[in-house]
């Protein structure tokens, strides 16, 4: 079978009828819908499971083990929950798990936790944007794994505290309690982020 | 990090309610009633404000951080060729004291091996009058308590017909069959609970 282009990747769309139809046929065996259910979470779940292990070979495992999991019960799925939720609640736990694995299993692997453990100390002041951007991606690894999943929900992916909630397994105050932390250490690490805040005191 | 932090305090002001709820003011997904009151909260309070251009900055950043550039096609690939492959057996492989392992790989093991099988050897018949009606399965949280799984099936008002299996799973019958959707719905959203959905060893269709 021929490879089919690349196209632009969607981001998950808000379109749960879509995908659900997608979701049935691929209970009964439809690798086109699969085809095409992988593409529009293939980035997504790459960047999401990246963000929280901090290895590209996990990521690339991860979304793989996902779709894994989508081919082999999507005929379950049964609605309970909007499938981006429950798809990217999969990739959420497989994230996890693959983190902890590899912290138990290789102390030689670079996670990014184990660099987390560096102290954090920007030797020069942001002059930019770009700069500032690369300062972020350094301090949001000083995040805990959970915590970064729920900036990057929010931020990246567009999710409510409650979609989050239900990714995450966890009640909605824990989610905003997550964030909240996130945000402050985030500002601690990089306060150029809240000049803002500095000036109004 | 523990699941399960502690919640607020009780006597939280309205500022500390919307401190809370600036991101997704940022990202758009607040419900209707919560982004008005927020809205007029940070309208008349300076530090939500400063701290509503911090979450517009932190957001821009974010989105700015660079995505993997690798190909789908080549991952799909990749996936075809697992899926080519003989299934593990994962139950198998998952030695039964690990039970947080075992909680782990619920999902895979539970609605990719398990599916319409019927009830398996290793399950436990704790009620066997509990039999008829609707069934629910569930994986509790890793770190659910022997309590927890008392407590979300006393709440559920049902009885568990069997379980754990070699994955942690549990065969719950309902008494009150006709507010499963609710139910599941509910179980969805609680914490002790990892997976919860009808069962498919009570030859019911779902």
């Amino acid at each position: 079978m021929r490879e089919q282009p690349n196209r632009p990747v969607p981001p998950p769309a808000d379109d749960d009828a879509v995908e659900a139809a997608l979701l049935a046929r691929i209970a009964n065996g439809d690798r086109e819908a699969l085809r095409t259910l992988y593409g529009r979470y293939y980035h997504p779940l790459l960047r999401f499971i990246y963000r929280i292990t901090g290895q590209l070979e996990l990521a690339q495992e991860g979304v793989n083990d996902v779709m894994m999991v989508v081919w082999s019960s999507g005929g379950s799925f049964g609605g309970r929950s909007r499938v981006r939720t429950w798809i990217m609640g999969i990739g959420y736990r497989k994230a996890l798990k693959a983190l902890e694995k590899s912290r138990r299993w290789s102390s030689r692997v670079r996670s990014i936790d184990a660099e987390g453990y560096e102290p954090f100390a920007p030797s020069v002041e942001p002059t930019a944007e770009l700069d500032l951007a690369d300062l972020l991606a350094h301090a949001m690894r000083q995040l805990p794994p959970k915590q970064r999943a729920v900036v990057e929900l929010t931020y990246f992916h567009g999710y409510s505290y409650e979609e989050i909630a239900a990714i995450a397994g966890c009640p909605v105050n824990t989610v905003k309690t997550r964030m909240f932390h996130a945000r402050a250490r985030l500002k601690e690490l990089l306060p150029e982020l809240a000049k803002d805040e500095h000036w109004s005191g | 990090m523990s699941g399960r932090l502690e919640q607020p305090a009780d006597g939280r002001t309205e500022h500390d309610r919307a401190a809370e709820l600036l991101p997704w003011l940022v990202n758009g997904t607040l419900p209707a009633e919560e982004r008005t009151r927020l809205e007029r909260h940070v309208q008349s309070c300076l530090p939500c404000r400063a701290a509503l251009r911090t979450e517009q900055r932190l957001a821009q950043l974010v989105r700015r951080q660079p995505t993997v550039p690798l190909s789908a096609d080549e991952g799909f690939e990749r996936l075809r060729e697992r899926m080519a492959a003989p299934a593990p057996r994962t139950p198998a492989r998952v030695a039964p004291w690990l039970l947080a392992t075992a909680a782990a790989l619920a999902l895979a093991a539970w609605l990719a091996v398990d599916v319409a099988r019927p009830p398996s050897p290793e399950f436990t018949t704790l009620t066997a009058a509990a039999a008829g009606g609707t069934r629910i399965d569930l994986v509790f949280a890793e770190d659910a308590a022997e309590s927890d799984v008392r407590a979300v099936v006393r709440e559920l008002g049902g009885t568990i017909v069997a379980g754990p299996n070699q994955v942690g799973r549990y065969t719950v019958a309902l008494e009150r069959p006709d507010e499963v959707d609710a139910l599941l719905a509910r179980l969805q959203r609680d914490p002790r609970v990892r997976l919860a959905a009808r069962s498919f060893d009570t030859g019911q269709a779902p």
